[in-house]
């Protein structure tokens, strides 16, 4: 079979690190009472959901609720702040060295983005070269 | 680089040595027996780490020569062997050097030991630029290396946090995730949890021990029925929880092997970390594991 020729696109760490995570403008985000963020995620009608939802009341969103350092995350995710800020401000914030806010980050906002809750928006000249 | 004044221990999967305080584990997978694992600093990658049982070694040296060629051919690298960068003992050991063959791109100091007691064949690569001496550091961590345990236990040890486990125990999961530090490991059905979680007083700052013990074991211990207590533990205010499985085992302990929960939960206010060692196991290896919370180091 011939190959389409498209590869995926692939980031280095460092235009990794230089990406600014930007919220899904779909997820509305409310704070609770305990000061933590719930998101609502608009749940995609599948067949077997629009079914379910002719016999029974099937919720349109799913509720995330993050944790406080979710939270944090979450608020920082404001189209500015790009991932190695992020890293800095977290460490600082929650006492952490920055290989661990690095590694833990980075996974988190993985998770994040695996949901639908977040992407990661990279500019196409600020890639560098000599990392 | 710099001269390394103080030295962290790093410990994954039984393996040992000493690395610069910066330099701490990004990616990792496989078992006990055949792995891998990837340490960095702030900047790069710096040292990569595999190890592997092989079920037949000819000699030390047939499995070096072929090594080292396969690492040349796949790489267009020079080799420089028999650099005696580390003399480990107990282990047929040699240490090598790679320089890329068109000059450009890193170059890395490598070892390749076999451990004569266990068989345990561990290969270690630090990576370095041009013009780079990662020389000392390199003499060091290879020369510090062990690759099995000596008490029974294997010590693991990684952003700051050092704990160990009998090395029976394999590694179910291991979770990093932003402030929290997360190992489950396991021994046919029984298993030990050990974590830190951080900052201590932030989580603290609404709640107290117990309640957030009961939100936070809601989720992860939801199949055990345990009651508390407050206990000094390693000199911090802590609880100790102990208890069993809940269901068929409560009912019918005869047909089912009951196994004992015990669970030491405590905030270091030096560090300013919570820690948890949880135990699930049945009697026979109960008290054995308990015991590790012994050797878990909540701050230096």
């Amino acid at each position: 079979m011939a190959k389409t020729g498209k590869k995926k696109p692939s980031l280095s760490k460092w235009d990794a690190l230089d990406a600014v995570p930007v919220k899904n403008r779909l997820c509305q985000a409310k704070t609770t009472e305990e000061g933590v963020i719930q998101i609502s995620v608009p749940v995609r009608p599948s067949l077997w959901t629009k079914v379910a939802r002719r016999l029974t009341r099937v919720p349109e969103y799913k509720k995330i609720e993050l944790d406080e350092i979710g939270t944090f995350v979450w608020n920082h995710c404001d189209g500015r702040t790009n991932v190695r800020a992020l890293i800095k401000k977290l460490c600082k914030r929650f006492k952490l060295n920055y290989r661990e806010g690095e590694v833990s980050l980075t996974q988190y906002l993985r998770t994040l983005a695996r949901r639908n809750l977040i992407g990661l928006a990279v500019s196409a000249d600020g890639r560098r070269k000599g990392h | 680089m710099a001269r390394v004044k103080e030295w962290s221990r790093f410990g994954w999967q039984g393996i040992t040595f000493d690395v610069p305080p910066d330099w701490d584990v990004t990616r990792f997978y496989g078992t006990r027996r055949k792995g891998y694992a990837r340490l960095a600093d702030p900047d790069a990658a710096r040292v990569e780490l595999r190890w592997d049982k092989p079920k037949r070694v000819t000699t030390f040296e047939a499995v070096a020569d072929r090594v080292t060629k396969q690492i040349a051919k796949a790489g267009r690298l020079a080799i420089e062997r028999h650099t005696h960068l580390a003399q480990l003992e107990g282990k047929d050991c040699e240490t090598f050097t790679c320089r890329p063959l068109n000059g450009k791109g890193p170059s890395s100091y490598d070892m390749i030991s076999i451990c004569r007691e266990c068989g345990r064949l561990v290969m270690a690569r630090i990576a370095f630029a041009p013009g780079e001496n990662l020389r000392p550091i390199a003499t060091r961590l290879f020369g510090s290396m062990q690759d099995h345990s000596y008490d029974g236990a294997d010590v693991w040890a990684a952003y700051q946090a050092q704990f160990a486990v009998p090395e029976t125990v394999e590694l179910d999961q291991a979770l990093i995730y932003p402030g929290s530090l997360d190992f489950r490991f396991v021994y046919r059905k029984d298993r030990i949890d050990v974590g830190r979680l951080a900052p201590g007083s932030m989580i603290l700052r609404k709640t107290t021990l117990q309640d957030w013990f009961r939100s936070f074991a809601r989720k992860r211990f939801k199949k055990i029925k345990y009651e508390g207590r407050e206990a000094e533990i390693k000199g911090h205010p802590g609880l100790e929880l102990t208890g069993r499985l809940k269901g068929l085992g409560a009912l019918a302990p005869r047909l089912v092997r009951r196994q004992r929960y015990l669970c030491r939960l405590w905030h270091c206010d030096v560090s300013d970390k919570l820690y948890f060692f949880a135990v699930l196991a049945r009697r026979s290896n109960f008290d054995r594991f308990a015991a590790y919370y012994e050797r878990v180091v909540c701050h230096q």
